[in-house]
């Protein structure tokens, strides 16, 4: 029950967008939001949804799961149009109760959806195609030139490298303990709230004491590998750029400037 | 009674690119009052397998019968007795002593119990006596379960289990990680749970020395199939099999085979000490002029 959980889930793969450098699909991901944030004429929005669309295609990631990525947020996106169109000023169209729904609100409400749901799409892209280590990997590297005015970019991608690390470890814990309150009768799906948060006590303490033990583990063996921090430490895979990333960059570099230019 | 399972097939993830298939068509019967062993490499499937004997997981196609009920039963006015079906069935997960979170022995091993709404008399009664059962002093009960030793704590976890009076008792790796005091303290309980208390026991282990002296029957599985149901002196003979599922005879038979192959005309498909004492005795009389042993029989 608690394997279905696909946020930050990466699919193995080989397509253009695998073999793109993390730094790349970093960079050009808050460039696109930048774009996505600054147009809002239609033309700007169909290229953006346009390119959304190939890239999914392209990343061969199977589309369901891709959409799924969506689902937690659904209710976001729903309450964002509502507001939208019933909180917009301008030309009334219809009338609820003592709302008035604009026209100017319901344009508005498409407009701030799509950005949503594009934003959506594109950020699980990116950690669908680029493997955690990966991603953590790129973190460092973009982060280190602030290291001068003192952003421990080490110790910030380590501790996220460590925290995935132990997000499938945590949640395999979790469900054994749960299956194995179960089995002495722990009842977790009725009752009201109340009961069921007081039902998370038996899960709870063992997965905390058990998270301890672990961190408390880790910290050993990682000195006992005379683990020092970030100084002079090398990579076995170290991150290099390649043509794809000076294409990629390059197509989004025309496409930013062309939209913002000219079709803001 | 029993617990039959037939032709259960189950798959972790179905639909996504970490699909795997862990169980295929395994079929088998658990008589009670057996004492069952389970063994196989990782990820043979044999957890898997026993986490649906109680209903924690549901089979994709097949079904499992306790006691004649279908515990996959969705039928409506047929949900009190899957409930009962699956009360009987009483797990113990590996590496149990993780599961502890009580502030006292004694309320942790009231858990079970108190999930049954069963009234605080018969609480204490169960506590105390799950607590002599597993040999930790009933004096012990307001000690905090942290407190105690390793052993002793996987043995506080266990009488949790035992509170809820199983019928059906499975054990995933109750020795794992034990040293050699606390193990076979453990394994004197489970006999002893067996032999006097009359629970069916199905145990899911590695140590093959184990099984041979504990083990009415036993199930290998390999790839998430069932290759073999037998005694266990029959399934030790199967050697092709054994070998394709990742293990070997108990230690004490392989011994005494090595001892065939020098020479001295002892049983090979003795599985325990007292056997193989015993055949060693008889094989030296036998031939006494072999008296210097086999040291120089090369």
């Amino acid at each position: 029950m608690l394997n279905d959980i696909t946020i930050g889930q990466y699919f193995p793969g080989n397509s253009v967008l695998h073999r793109m450098d993390p730094r790349t699909k970093i960079l050009l991901l808050i460039g696109f939001i930048a774009v996505l944030f600054l147009c809002s004429s239609w033309t700007a929005y169909a290229v953006l949804t346009a390119l959304t669309v190939v890239l999914m295609a392209v990343s061969r990631v199977p589309l369901r799961t891709q959409v799924r990525a969506l689902k937690p947020l659904w209710w976001i996106i729903l309450f964002t149009f509502v507001l939208h169109v019933f909180g917009s000023p301008g030309e009334p169209v219809a009338k609820v109760w003592i709302f008035n729904v604009t026209r100017e609100g319901i344009v508005g409400g498409i407009f701030v959806c799509l950005r949503l749901v594009l934003l959506i799409l594109m950020s699980s892209l990116l950690t669908f195609t680029t493997s955690p280590l990966r991603l953590t990997d790129a973190m460092e590297s973009l982060l280190s030139p602030f290291k001068r005015i003192g952003v421990p970019a080490h110790e910030i991608a380590m501790m996220m490298t460590i925290a995935l690390r132990f997000v499938p470890t945590l949640i395999e814990e979790t469900d054994r303990i749960m299956k194995a309150q179960q089995s002495r009768g722990a009842d977790f799906q009725n009752g009201n709230i109340l009961k069921r948060l007081r039902a998370m006590v038996p899960v709870l303490v063992p997965l905390f004491l058990s998270a301890f033990r672990r961190a408390d583990d880790l910290a050993m063996a990682m000195e006992a590998r005379c683990y020092r921090g970030g100084e002079g430490h090398t990579q076995m895979r170290a991150l290099r750029y390649s043509a794809i990333d000076g294409v990629a960059g390059l197509v989004f570099a025309v496409l930013a400037v062309v939209l913002v230019g000219w079709f803001r | 009674m029993a617990i039959q399972i037939e032709s259960v097939s189950f798959t972790y993830m179905p639909g996504t690119p970490y699909e795997r298939r862990a169980l295929e068509d395994v079929s088998l019967t658990i008589e009670e009052g057996s004492f069952t062993a389970i063994a196989g490499h990782t990820g043979s499937g044999k957890s898997t397998l026993v986490q649906h004997l109680n209903g924690l997981l549901h089979p994709a196609s097949g079904r499992v019968l306790v006691d004649g009920v279908d515990i996959g039963s969705k039928v409506k006015n047929e949900r009190k007795a899957v409930k009962k079906a699956c009360q009987s069935v009483g797990m113990v997960f590996q590496y149990p002593e993780q599961q502890l979170f009580e502030e006292t022995i004694a309320a942790d091993i009231a858990f079970g119990p108190k999930n049954q709404d069963l009234p605080e008399a018969e609480i204490a009664k169960r506590v105390e006596e799950a607590m002599r059962f597993v040999h930790i002093d009933p004096a012990l009960k307001d000690r905090s379960p942290f407190q105690l030793s390793g052993g002793q704590m996987r043995r506080a976890a266990i009488a949790g289990v035992l509170a809820l009076r199983p019928k059906y008792l499975v054990l995933d790796e109750p020795t794992a990680g034990l040293d050699p005091r606390g193990r076979e303290q453990l394994i004197q309980n489970i006999r002893e749970l067996h032999d006097k208390q009359g629970v069916t026991i199905i145990f899911i282990s590695h140590n093959m020395d184990d099984i041979a002296r504990l083990a009415d029957t036993l199930i290998i599985m390999d790839g998430g199939k069932k290759v073999c149901e037998a005694a266990p002196r029959e399934a030790f003979r199967q050697k092709e099999i054994l070998r394709h599922a990742g293990l070997r005879e108990p230690e004490t038979m392989q011994l005494m085979q090595l001892i065939r192959g020098k020479g001295l005309d002892v049983r090979s498909d003795a599985m325990t000490t007292d056997e193989a004492v015993q055949s060693i005795l008889e094989a030296r009389k036998a031939h006494p002029k072999r008296k210097g042993g086999s040291a120089h029989a090369q």
